[in-house]
């Protein structure tokens, strides 16, 4: 399809919000990007927060990341700017409300797809029973944003992309993560436009890499340098500009079982 | 003689030559027609002028038999023997909406008109379609203003943006970063979500340029950033 693929650029902390809500994974949640944040609630709701730290609040109260908890009616959650990580995940117990489009409910900004919530928007969840078990993510699922990370990459072919660091540049968004590295890499012409899978590594002439993220356009002409697994995505997705990245080389079938053992948790 | 690789955990790529061929482009899409169709529950099926991209669940499908089903699709397709249409694309070819019209002139020692006159002279075949919604990949460029892209990709240009990438050509639906150099802008909606089919084009099919005025490009929407 030539839409973009969308949802959420961290997938381990959207699926850990549903999933300590009882939701399934594929439940809607809100990415929210940098924070300073405020909800209030029209009704009693239960909610939970993961991803990037944002010191959160109700009225002014701290609360923990990587929980669920109920915002009482008329309650504040305030969210600050984040301190680590990029992007927070706010999931709602039977999961927001959103129209569907093409069997999704993603925001497409480039597509003009979904909607860009503004100051003032009214949010509802799906109706589901109201029971809650208040739950922590286990600590040894809860990553830490490092500002120096190793990321795994499949790639089938030697490259100056595992022996050089690269810093995270802020022109960064959704469409991809962009890096500069001291000594640009050597590039190739470009290709004839192909498909590029989630986590693509790409080149342009310039020497300097773009990772693809989720609104991605679905097709490119620069030359690939491999793909970033799925699992490291997630830390992809939170890396702030500035975060120093090496790469290393990842096997094709390791990869495939880190990704299955995922995917089977949440499933 | 083609090769397939897998890309990532749930993904590969069949490239079938590293040239632009529209009988072998032809005979891509009718290969990824029948990978729809006879192998299913696939997540993606993505035909390209070149190659065949395809997406799948891993929980479901094993990448080593879906390899073999493609392998023996490949065997047994030879060529497509659809009927395509023709589209007409109004473009309004101007500096004031094409950033690159100029510098790819004088880099191609040719006057404005004669870009002009070349690039809507020549009948294209969209060769695939992607990157964007509505955006489709026009082949052939004629080789005197063929133009590799741009080194460092721009964040970000209107909609309706004409571009040139090597020896393709295409319309930017909508606004978007991009690579290719921009020599004109057409006015036309090449996709409505809400429309069927969201978009005019289907690999195949023949697009030609119609060079338009000003003051046309304004009637028919057309709007400067």
């Amino acid at each position: 399809m030539c839409i973009s693929q969308g949802g959420a650029a961290d997938i381990h902390a959207h699926c850990w919000a549903n999933h300590i809500l009882g939701n399934p994974s594929h439940s809607p949640t809100l990415e929210i990007l940098v924070g300073n944040t405020e909800i209030l609630a029209l009704e009693d709701t239960h909610l939970s927060l993961t991803g990037a730290e944002m010191h959160a609040s109700i009225d002014d109260k701290v609360i923990p990341n990587w929980s669920s908890f109920t915002l009482k009616k008329g309650q504040h959650l305030k969210l600050r700017y984040a301190s680590s990580g990029l992007r927070s995940y706010l999931a709602i117990k039977g999961g927001f409300k959103a129209t569907s489009v093409l069997n999704s409910v993603s925001t497409v900004l480039r597509n003009d797809i979904g909607s860009n919530l503004q100051d003032g928007s009214t949010l509802h969840n799906n109706l589901t029973d109201s029971s809650i078990h208040y739950k922590r993510v286990p600590s040894k699922f809860i990553p830490k944003y490092n500002s120096e990370l190793t990321i795994n990459v499949i790639s089938g072919s030697p490259s100056a992309l595992f022996t050089q660091t690269f810093t995270v540049s802020p022109n960064t968004d959704r469409t991809g993560v962009r890096l500069f590295t001291d000594t640009p890499l050597p590039s190739g012409s470009g290709i004839i436009s192909e498909s590029n899978p989630l986590g693509t590594i790409q080149l342009p002439p310039d020497g300097n890499p773009i990772i693809l993220l989720n609104d991605r356009q679905t097709q490119g002409g620069y030359q690939k340098l491999g793909y970033v697994t799925k699992v490291d995505l997630a830390k992809i997705a939170q890396a702030r500009p500035g975060t120093i990245l090496r790469f290393k080389k990842a096997s094709l079938t390791e990869a495939r079982e880190a990704w299955i053992k995922f995917l089977k948790f949440f499933i | 003689m083609y090769s397939l690789d897998h890309l990532t955990e749930n993904s590969l790529v069949v490239h079938f030559s590293s040239k632009m061929d529209i009988s072998i482009t032809l005979r891509i899409a009718t290969i990824a027609e029948r990978v729809r169709s006879e192998l299913g529950d696939l997540l993606e099926v993505v035909p390209s002028s070149c190659s065949l991209y395809v997406e799948y669940d891993i929980l479901k499908t094993d990448p080593i038999l879906l390899e073999s089903r493609i392998k023996g699709i490949i065997a047994t397709t030879t060529q497509s023997a659809s009927s395509y249409k023709t589209i007409t694309l109004p473009c309004y070819y101007d500096p004031s909406v094409a950033p690159d019209l100029l510098r790819l002139a004088e880099e191609k020692q040719l006057s404005i008109d004669e870009v002009i006159q070349i690039h809507s002279n020549t009948e294209y075949t969209v060769c695939s379609t992607g990157f964007a919604p509505g955006f489709a990949y026009l082949s052939k460029v004629d080789q005197r203003i063929a133009t590799p892209r741009l080194s460092t990709p721009r964040s970000r240009i209107p909609a309706g943006s004409v571009g040139i990438a090597d020896q393709q050509t295409a319309v930017y639906p909508s606004a978007s970063p991009a690579g290719w150099n921009i020599i004109g802008n057409c006015p036309l909606t090449l996709f409505d979500i809400n429309a069927t089919p969201i978009s005019p084009f289907t690999i195949g099919d023949k697009v030609k340029f119609t060079p338009i005025t000003r003051d046309e490009f304004i009637e028919q929407g057309g709007q400067f950033e």
